[in-house]
């Protein structure tokens, strides 16, 4: 018992030490990565044209009559010439459809649509065109967000296409920015764009007005998390196109592409991750060249959970969502073919994100076992991980005031002293609880498996 | 307690990408500072120099030495830029640019030796004042395409941007011809878009570019014909028999049948009913489809309601937004209408009901 004790401690003390080493290098070269680009940017080294390729927009909505109409206000005032938006209604039980139809001028049509990948059958379509960007609603029988976004795909006139939440405004100058690697890379078949929360910024015409720390202690401290793990991992992986995930809140697919795998499935909970998952294994195994890319410049607000109920029931679904996914591609853990895309990425989504939270668990367990038979070294145990949540603070600290330069954002002082604060409270307690939260994810597991991860929605001006 | 020195490394350095970012966003604000007494420098400089320039009728050498010094920190050249602007409407601004070019030229050389976001700067200040070289050869445009060497996408564009602003058909062709010598990859549409901003004689510079066509790779020849579609329609007799051709690779096959969309030339109908009709490619069918709007004619409504018919969406789609955008009339489509397929009939029905047209 005690050798497997002691056995137990120093697995948990290199699996920490991994995933520090992991943090540090993920956060030093997104530093240097993000430095790069904001000299190119000085410099006026990047691509400016004021219309690229036709982009089609998926709205799919679910009960979103709070804020489906200030989204779509949003989204038409948009700094992009060619683009379509696609709104479907997933048999909304609330008045999404209705509010539309009162905002805008639609009119019922009979629009044939072509099925290339499936999806629920589609009740009523209506159209109408604003500022010469065409509009489409359709409203379609209740099959989870994957099957709504699948319709989208069936209906959408262009080559490219956005998928985005329906409470989430996209920065003015989003969509040129998350269009403009694929001028740079023709092989590029995904980007994913950077998600950030918008209850810290004021936006008015879909411009940024003010930036401000929230109020909100649950919602700040998903703030700087947001900001670590999109500053972090994802420039990293981006190095070797090894991303696996695409935040359903806003990414760019090629059309052609992700109908020849099938579309979204509508059977898991983590359709986003699926899909990009699904897109390396058939691009891999057909030989196709390409490239799935993170572009941080393209900008996304979204509102995160404010309650902890919201915040638990969009974590336990992402922990799902992620094992599902985790489960189902199975054939790329330590599989030479895909390279890194199997050795670093795949590895690090399994070893600390699916199964972190065990291990944290674990972790407190033998540390527990250990000091009820006297092998604990307490003082080396707090020293441990007083430092090792003080390295979790600095590295939050690094990319929250990298965004900061980055988007040049001008910040209060008690905004800079909050934003500390919080990082200090995220690593020190706000991790553990989440740790907590996905760990009791797969409670009523089957029951949840195909729901919708609705959330309390606000309008932006009551954020 | 190695771990513990090797968590203290890492705080360490995380602390010191903390101060970094401090420090980036203190100097930040120093270049802010200095942007704007940089700004009242040169907005002095410019004022006195277009005074003398309107006096003397000749810029002063010790200008030109200021420009050639002060202009290689990008701080002071975007200041420099700015202020140039207010100048823009002053009668004398083409002038100045003029008596300027031999310091730009020194600029170019030093530039030359930096790296490539300072090429591409320069490049782009250039492409926002382009010197007048429409019709001559400058030393100053060997030095531009002399940047498109190993560089970036970024520089290849800026470099790009300022010959089209230039407007020297020389120099554009000469930079295409060293994008295909070099195989450098630029995006279609980035080439065919900054082909259109070109700021000399279009016309005579698709005639010099399609000259090059047989020589160049294919990307750079379907950036060409769709620069060609928005310039010229005097291509028409020149690209059928390039259309016609078996060997032409398909997208510049492609590109052509959108050329005579916006262009239309009658001689091509037959050949786009050939295409309907043969077993080609099915792209070919389906902007031939589209193309054939532009074509009224008995043959082209009896292809385009067989069209209506096939298997792909695609070409049902093109087909039945063809027939409504050339205004036939009912009687002549009752037969589908009144047929059993369909998915021929629904998609009829909806071009006709989004194009106004009664059924």
């Amino acid at each position: 018992m005690i050798v497997f004790l002691d056995l137990l401690d120093r697995f948990f003390i290199a699996y920490l030490l991994l995933y520090a080493t992991f943090l540090f290098v993920s956060v030093f070269i997104g530093s240097y990565k993000m430095f790069e680009k904001e000299q190119l940017k000085l410099t006026n080294s990047q691509i400016k044209h004021s219309y690229y390729l036709p982009v089609s927009l998926l709205v799919p909505a679910y009960n979103e009559e709070v804020t489906i109409v200030d989204s779509i206000r949003s989204l038409l005032k948009l700094d992009y010439k060619l683009y379509e938006i696609i709104i479907i209604d997933d048999g909304s039980k609330d008045n999404t459809v209705q509010v539309l139809l009162d905002a805008f001028d639609f009119k019922k049509t009979n629009r044939p649509i072509p099925i290339k990948v499936k999806c629920k059958p589609q009740r009523v379509i209506y159209e109408t065109t604003v500022d010469r960007i065409h509009i489409t609603l359709i409203s379609k029988e209740n099959g989870g967000k994957g099957d709504s976004l699948n319709m989208g795909i069936n209906a959408s006139r262009f080559p490219y296409f956005i998928c985005m939440d329906a409470d989430s405004f996209l920065q003015k100058d989003s969509l040129e920015k998350i269009i403009r690697p694929v001028m740079e890379n023709p092989s590029i078949v995904a980007i994913g764009g950077l998600i950030r929360i918008a209850q810290c910024v004021v936006i008015r015409d879909s411009e940024i007005v003010k930036f401000q720390m929230p109020k909100n202690l649950r919602v700040g401290m998903q703030v700087v998390e947001y900001c670590r793990t999109f500053l972090a991992s994802r420039i990293l992986k981006d190095l070797y196109g090894g991303n696996l995930i695409i935040s359903g809140a806003f990414g760019l697919f090629k059309k052609d592409i992700v109908v020849a795998v099938g579309g979204y499935d509508s059977s898991t909970l983590g359709e986003d991750m699926e899909l990009v998952v699904k897109m390396h294994v058939f691009c891999r195994n057909n030989h196709i060249k390409y490239k799935i890319a993170y572009e941080p410049d393209a900008v996304c607000w979204s509102q995160a959970p404010g309650t902890l109920k919201d915040l638990m029931k969009q974590r336990r679904r992402w922990h799902l969502g992620l094992f599902q996914c985790m489960y189902k591609y199975r054939c790329i853990f330590a599989n030479l073919r895909f390279g890194l895309l199997s050795f670093v990425s795949y590895l690090y989504y399994l070893l600390f994100e699916l199964l972190s939270p065990f291990v944290e668990i674990l972790g407190l367990i033998a540390m527990l076992l250990s000091y009820a038979f006297g092998l604990l070294n307490a003082p080396f145990f707090f020293g441990f991980f007083i430092l090792y949540s003080l390295f979790g603070t600095f590295v939050s600290l690094t990319a929250f005031f990298q965004r900061v330069y980055i988007g040049n954002v001008h910040i209060r002082f008690r905004d800079g002293l909050l934003a500390f604060f919080l990082c200090i409270l995220e690593n020190f307690f706000f991790h553990y609880v989440l740790a907590f939260v996905r760990i009791t994810a797969f409670v009523g597991y089957k029951k949840k498996k195909h729901s919708w991860g609705s959330i309390q929605r606000v309008k932006q001006e009551q954020i | 307690m190695t771990v513990n020195y090797v968590i203290y490394i890492y705080i360490g350095v995380c602390s010191t990408l903390i101060l970094f970012n401090f420090v980036y966003i203190f100097q930040r604000k120093i270049l802010d500072f200095l942007f704007d007494r940089h700004c009242t420098y040169w907005k002095l400089a410019l004022e006195k120099e277009f005074e003398h320039l309107t006096t003397e009728h000749s810029i002063q050498k010790q200008h030109l030495k200021q420009l050639e010094e002060k202009l290689m920190s990008i701080n002071h050249f975007t200041a420099f830029i700015q202020c140039l602007g207010s100048f823009e409407g002053h009668p004398l601004f083409e002038d100045y640019l003029r008596q300027t070019a031999p310091a730009q030229q020194q600029l170019a050389l030093k530039y030359l030796k930096k790296n490539d976001m300072y090429k591409s700067f320069y490049s782009y200040s250039i492409s926002l004042y382009p010197p007048k070289l429409q019709d001559e050869y400058h030393p100053l445009l060997e030095i531009l395409i002399r940047y498109l060497d190993s560089s970036s996408l970024y520089c290849r564009e800026n470099v790009l941007k300022a010959l089209y602003s230039i407007g020297n058909l020389h120099a554009v062709e000469m930079a295409f011809q060293f994008i295909h010598d070099h195989q450098l990859e630029h995006h279609q549409k980035l080439l065919s878009d900054g082909l259109a901003t070109f700021q000399g004689n279009k016309e005579l510079l698709c005639k010099h570019l399609w000259s090059h066509c047989m020589e160049w790779n294919e990307n750079l020849v379907t950036s060409i014909i769709a620069f060609i579609s928005t310039t010229s329609d005097s291509f028409q007799e020149t690209f059928l028999p390039v259309l016609k051709s078996d060997t032409t690779p398909l997208e510049v096959r492609l590109a052509i049948l959108r050329y005579y969309r916006r262009h239309p030339y009658p001689p091509v109908l037959t050949e786009l009913l050939k295409l309907m009709n043969s077993d080609c490619n099915l792209n070919l069918k389906i902007v031939s489809c589209s193309v054939l709007s532009k074509y009224p004619s008995p043959d082209t409504i009896l292809c385009l309601k067989q069209a209506l018919k096939h298997t792909n969406w695609y070409v049902r789609y093109n087909a039945a937004q063809s027939l409504a955008e050339l205004k036939i009339s009912k009687q002549e489509l009752l037969d589908i209408f009144n047929g059993t397929d369909t998915y021929a009939k629904e998609i009829l029905e909806y071009m006709f009901e989004q194009t106004g047209v009664s059924i």
